[in-house]
C-alpha cells in the first residue's frame, strides 16, 4: 500500500484542506474493505469509514511518524470498528431481549466466505484481515492492533484453522473464544 | 514435529514470517511427509486467493461526507492553521460517480453520520475537492533528460502502464560497451516542447482516457541554464521577480471511480519561492527522465527505429514501473486511468536526445494482473494498446513560444515554498553551510544552476545549491542547526551505511537516490539523477568530516526527538530514515554495506523509550 508523502501529511495536519482529501481518497477504500470484513456490514462499514476518517482528521496533529501512516489509519479504523461492534452487540442484545432469537443458519447458506468470516471472534477476525487481506506484516499489524507480534501469529493462525476446516467442511466454522 | 506443532509455522512461513531457518528447514521437511499438512498449506492459497484478490464492488465515497463534517466541526477540534482554502473550494467541481457504484451515501437513517448530515444545510453543495497525487520521488535517475512537456498532451485509450525504466546498458557503460543503438554522445537537451495526443484504442472507454489534458511546461533555452524556478507558466520576464510556478490539469479520477470516471474540472496548483528540484512541489520542468533506468534487463528488448513526429527515434520495452516516474509527470497533464506495474511499455526516444517522443502500453498477461483488472474494474483484451500517447511540436534547444509561459490565472493565491535565491546577509548560519557542502568534485559539464535558502518555517534554515548539465542534477542541502533525533534528508525509511572513499560514514537511501551525511557541526543531503556511485563520490568530496550517527544520542535521548521533528514545520525534509540498531546484533549485510533494521513503527534510534503497549481500544482515535 502506497505511504503517502510527509509533506501531505503535514499539509494535512496544518490544516490543509485537499491535502486532508488527498488522504481520505488514497485510503477510504482500504479503510471501507477492512471496516466491511470486520463488521460484516458494508453499509455499518461506510458509516464508521466516515467516521473513521473524522477521528484521523482530529488526530493527525498528533501522528508523530512513528509507524507507517497507513498502519496508524488502519489503528483508528479499527478502533472505530470495535466501538461500532460494541455498539450493534448492545443493540443485538436489546433486540433479544424483546424478540426470540432467530433460527440458526442453514449450513446449506455458508457458501459465503464472509459468513465464515463473520464467523470468527473480532480479535481473530481483525487480524487475518489485516494480514490475509492486506498483506500486512505481523509487526505492522502488531503496531496497528496494539499487540505483540507474537500475538498477531497466533490470532492469524487460529483464524486461518477455522477457515481451513470452514473450506473443507463447506459450512462456517464454529465461534471460539477470543485468544 | 507434530502437526499440532508445525502448522503456526506453516501458517508463519505462508506469510514469510517464520525468520529461524532451523523452523522453516523443520517445517519443509514435516510438510514432505505430511499429506494433512501439505493441504492445510495447500488450502491458505485458495483463501488468499478469494481474500486479497476478491471483487469489490460499490466501494463508497466519503470524501464529501467526511469534509463537510470536518468543516462542520468546533474550531477547537480542527488542526492548528485550519483554513477553508476558499480559492480552491471555489474550483471543485462533483466527481462523477462511477455507473457500478452507488452514490455518496451520508450516514444511514438514524445514524451519527446521518445526523451530521441533516445538521449540515452545507453539505449537499460540498462536492469532492479534486483529487491529486501526492509527488512521486525521480528516484532512480541517472543520465537524465526531459525537460518539459510544452503543451498539450492528449491521451487516448485507458491508462498506460509498462516497465520500468531502464537505460541500456549499451548507453550507460563506457564508450567501448556502446552501440549504433546508443548514441555515444547524446545531443545536450536544453529544452524541449512538445505537444502530446494521447488516443484512446478502439474499443476502449472513452471515458477511461480521454481527459484531454492540457499542460503548460517547458524548459526554456537559456544559456545552458535550466531555468527550472519557471515552473509552467511565469512569463519570462517576470520569472526572477515573481519566482511563481502553476499548473493547470484536470484532477486525476481515483481508482475506485475507474474507469467510467470523467476527471472532475481542473484544478490549479500555484507556488512560489519554490526549491529547485524539489518533490514536495513538483513542476514538469525538473520531469528529468532517468534514461539510465529504463530497463533492468542486460539486453532490453529493442524495437528498432522509425520516425516519431518526424524526429528519427529510437524504440524499447520496458514497464509501467520504470517509466513511473515520466507517467506521474504527465499525470499531472490530466487524469489518467490506473496501470499494472508490469504492464509492458514500447518506448520511442528522439534518436538524437533521448527525449520520449512516444509509448504504448499494453496489458500484462498472468492471473495476478487479471485479478488486478477485475478488481479496478477494466477489461484490457490481450495485446490491445490500452494508452497510446505521441508528442508531436517537439523542439529541442529551440526558442519556445511565447505561450509557454501564460500567466497565472487570477485568483489563484500561490502557496510559498519558502525558498530564496538570496541568502540573507544578517545570518551567516547558511552561508557557512552551503561553504561548507560545496563539492569539490562534480560530474563533467555540471554548471552551478540555483543556489539559495530554504527557510521561514519551523525548521532550521537549509542551504540549498544545484547544479546540472541540462540532462542530470545534483543537489546538496546542508544545515547547521538540525536538532538531531534522525537522519537529516528524506532518505525514506531503510538506509544503508556506507563508507566513503574518503573514510567519512555515509547514510544511502534505499533507491540510492540521496546519500545523507552527519558531522558534529552540519548535515548534508546530497541528491540527484546521477546514480549512486556519483552521488557517493560528491558527498566523498564535501568539505565535511562525516561521522556515524550518534549511536547513544540519538537511541537514548532525553526527550521522543520524533515528536520534535514531525512538529519541525512543513518545510523541514520528512521521512526520515530511522536508523535503529545501526550497530549491534541486528546487523546486516547486504550488498558489501551495512543494513541497519528500521523500526517502521517506531524510531528507536531516536528514542527506544519503553512504551506500554495500548490496550486494545487505545491510541489515536480512540475512544475515550
Amino acid at each position: 500500500m502506497d505511504e503517502p508523502a510527509p509533506q501531505v501529511v503535514r499539509a494535512a495536519a496544518a490544516g490543509d484542506l485537499d491535502a486532508f482529501t488527498e488522504l481520505v481518497r488514497t485510503y477510504q477504500m482500504p479503510v471501507w474493505r477492512f471496516l466491511r470484513h470486520l463488521l460484516g456490514d458494508a453499509e455499518l462499514a461506510e458509516d464508521v469509514t466516515q467516521d473513521t476518517f473524522l477521528r484521523v482528521h482530529r488526530n493527525l496533529a498528533g501522528f508523530e511518524f512513528r509507524s507507517k501512516f497507513s498502519t496508524w489509519i488502519f489503528r483508528i479504523a479499527r478502533n472505530a470498528g470495535t466501538d461500532a461492534l460494541r455498539a450493534q452487540q448492545r443493540r443485538a442484545r436489546l433486540i433479544r431481549a424483546v424478540q426470540p432469537a432467530p433460527p440458526a443458519g442453514d449450513a446449506a447458506t455458508g457458501v459465503e466466505l464472509s459468513a465464515s468470516l463473520a464467523s470468527l471472534a473480532p480479535k481473530l477476525r481483525e487480524a487475518f484481515i489485516l494480514v490475509e487481506v492486506f498483506g500486512l506484516p505481523y509487526r505492522e499489524a502488531g503496531d496497528a492492533l496494539g499487540v505483540p507480534e507474537g500475538t498477531v501469529k497466533s490470532r492469524v493462525f487460529h483464524a486461518r484453522g477455522q477457515l481451513v476446516a470452514w473450506l473443507r467442511a463447506g459450512e462456517p466454522g464454529e465461534r471460539v473464544g477470543e485468544v | 514435529m507434530r502437526c499440532d506443532e508445525a502448522r503456526p509455522d506453516v501458517s508463519a512461513a505462508f506469510d514469510g514470517e517464520l525468520h529461524d531457518a532451523a523452523r522453516r528447514d523443520a517445517v519443509a521437511a514435516h510438510l514432505a511427509g505430511c499429506d494433512e499438512c501439505r493441504a492445510f498449506d495447500a488450502q491458505l492459497t485458495v483463501l488468499r486467493r478469494r481474500l486479497r484478490y476478491e471483487v469489490v464492488a460499490g466501494v463508497p465515497d466519503v470524501t464529501a461526507a467526511v469534509l463537510a463534517a470536518v468543516r462542520d466541526e468546533p474550531a477547537a477540534s480542527r488542526p492548528p492553521g485550519h483554513v477553508a482554502s476558499g480559492v480552491l473550494a471555489g474550483m471543485r467541481a462533483p466527481r462523477p460517480s462511477r455507473p457500478t457504484s452507488p452514490a455518496p451515501r451520508r450516514g444511514r437513517p438514524g445514524s451519527p453520520a446521518a445526523a451530521r448530515h441533516a445538521a449540515s444545510p452545507a453539505r449537499r453543495s460540498v462536492a469532492p475537492a479534486a483529487a491529486s497525487r501526492p509527488p512521486r520521488s525521480l528516484a532512480p535517475v541517472a543520465a537524465a533528460f526531459l525537460a518539459g512537456i510544452v503543451a498539450a498532451v492528449t491521451f487516448v485509450g485507458p491508462p498506460p502502464t509498462g516497465p520500468p525504466w531502464v537505460r541500456p546498458p549499451t548507453c550507460r557503460g563506457p564508450s567501448s560497451r556502446r552501440s549504433s543503438a546508443c548514441p555515444a554522445s547524446p545531443r545536450r537537451s536544453r529544452s524541449w516542447s512538445a505537444a502530446g495526443t494521447p488516443t484512446c484504442p478502439s474499443g476502449a472507454s472513452a471515458a477511461g482516457c480521454a481527459t484531454a489534458p492540457r499542460v503548460a511546461v517547458a524548459r526554456p533555452a537559456r544559456r545552458d541554464r535550466l531555468p527550472a524556478r519557471a515552473v509552467g507558466a511565469v512569463p519570462r520576464h517576470r520569472r526572477r521577480r515573481r519566482r511563481r510556478a502553476w499548473t493547470r490539469a484536470p484532477a486525476a479520477c481515483p481508482r475506485e471511480a475507474q474507469p467510467g470516471c470523467s476527471p472532475p474540472a481542473p484544478r490549479v496548483d500555484a507556488v512560489r519561492r519554490r526549491e529547485p528540484f524539489a518533490d514536495a512541489v513538483p513542476s514538469p520542468l525538473d520531469l528529468v527522465l532517468p534514461v539510465d533506468s529504463f530497463t533492468l534487463a542486460a539486453a532490453p528488448p529493442t524495437l528498432g527505429s522509425r520516425t516519431v513526429a518526424g524526429r528519427p527515434a529510437l524504440g524499447l520495452v520496458t514497464t509501467v514501473a520504470q517509466v513511473r516516474p515520466l507517467l506521474d509527470g504527465l499525470l499531472q497533464g490530466g487524469g489518467w486511468r490506473e496501470l499494472y506495474p508490469s504492464d509492458p511499455v514500447e518506448l520511442w526516444l528522439d534518436a538524437g536526445a533521448l527525449v520520449p517522443l512516444a509509448l504504448t502500453v499494453r496489458p500484462d498477461s498472468g492471473d495476478d494482473r487479471r485479478w488486478w483488472a477485475a478488481r479496478a474494474g477494466y477489461d484490457d483484451p490481450a495485446g490491445a494498446a490500452i494508452l497510446d500517447v505521441v508528442v508531436h511540436g517537439v523542439r529541442i534547444n529551440e526558442p519556445l513560444p511565447e505561450r509557454s509561459f501564460p500567466r497565472v490565472p487570477a485568483g489563484v493565491t500561490p502557496r510559498d515554498a519558502g525558498f530564496d535565491d538570496t541568502v540573507p546577509a544578517a545570518d551567516a548560519a547558511p552561508r557557512s553551510a552551503a561553504a561548507a557542502a560545496s563539492p569539490g568534485w562534480l560530474p563533467a559539464g555540471m554548471r552551478p544552476h540555483r543556489t539559495g535558502v530554504l527557510g521561514g518555517g519551523a525548521g532550521p534554515d537549509v542551504a540549498v545549491s544545484t547544479w546540472t548539465d541540462g540532462r542530470a542534477w545534483v543537489k546538496v542541502r546542508a544545515t547547521r542547526r538540525w536538532p538531531g533525533g534522525r537522519l537529516f534528508g528524506e532518505l525514506g525509511q531503510v538506509v544503508r551505511r556506507v563508507r566513503l572513499a574518503g573514510g567519512a560514514t555515509a547514510y544511502v537511501a534505499e533507491g540510492g537516490n540521496r546519500v545523507a551525511l552527519h558531522a558534529g557541526d552540519i548535515d548534508v543531503e546530497v541528491s540527484g539523477s546521477i546514480g549512486e556511485p556519483g552521488l557517493r563520490r560528491v558527498a566523498a568530496n564535501l568539505d565535511v568530516a562525516a561521522v556515524r550517527c550518534p549511536p547513544d544520542g540519538w537511541r537514548r535521548p532525553p526527550r521522543p526527538c520524533v515528536r520534535s521533528a514531525a512538529h519541525a514545520g512543513p518545510l523541514l525534509p520528512g521521512g526520515l530514515a530511522r536508523v535503529r540498531r545501526a550497530v549491534g546484533p541486528h546487523r546486516r549485510r547486504r550488498g558489501g554495506a551495512d543494513l541497519p533494521r528500521l523500526g517502521l513503527g517506531r524510531a528507536p534510534s531516536c528514542s527506544r523509550r519503553r512504551r506500554s503497549r495500548p490496550s486494545s481500544a487505545a491510541g489515536p482515535g480512540a475512544s475515550a
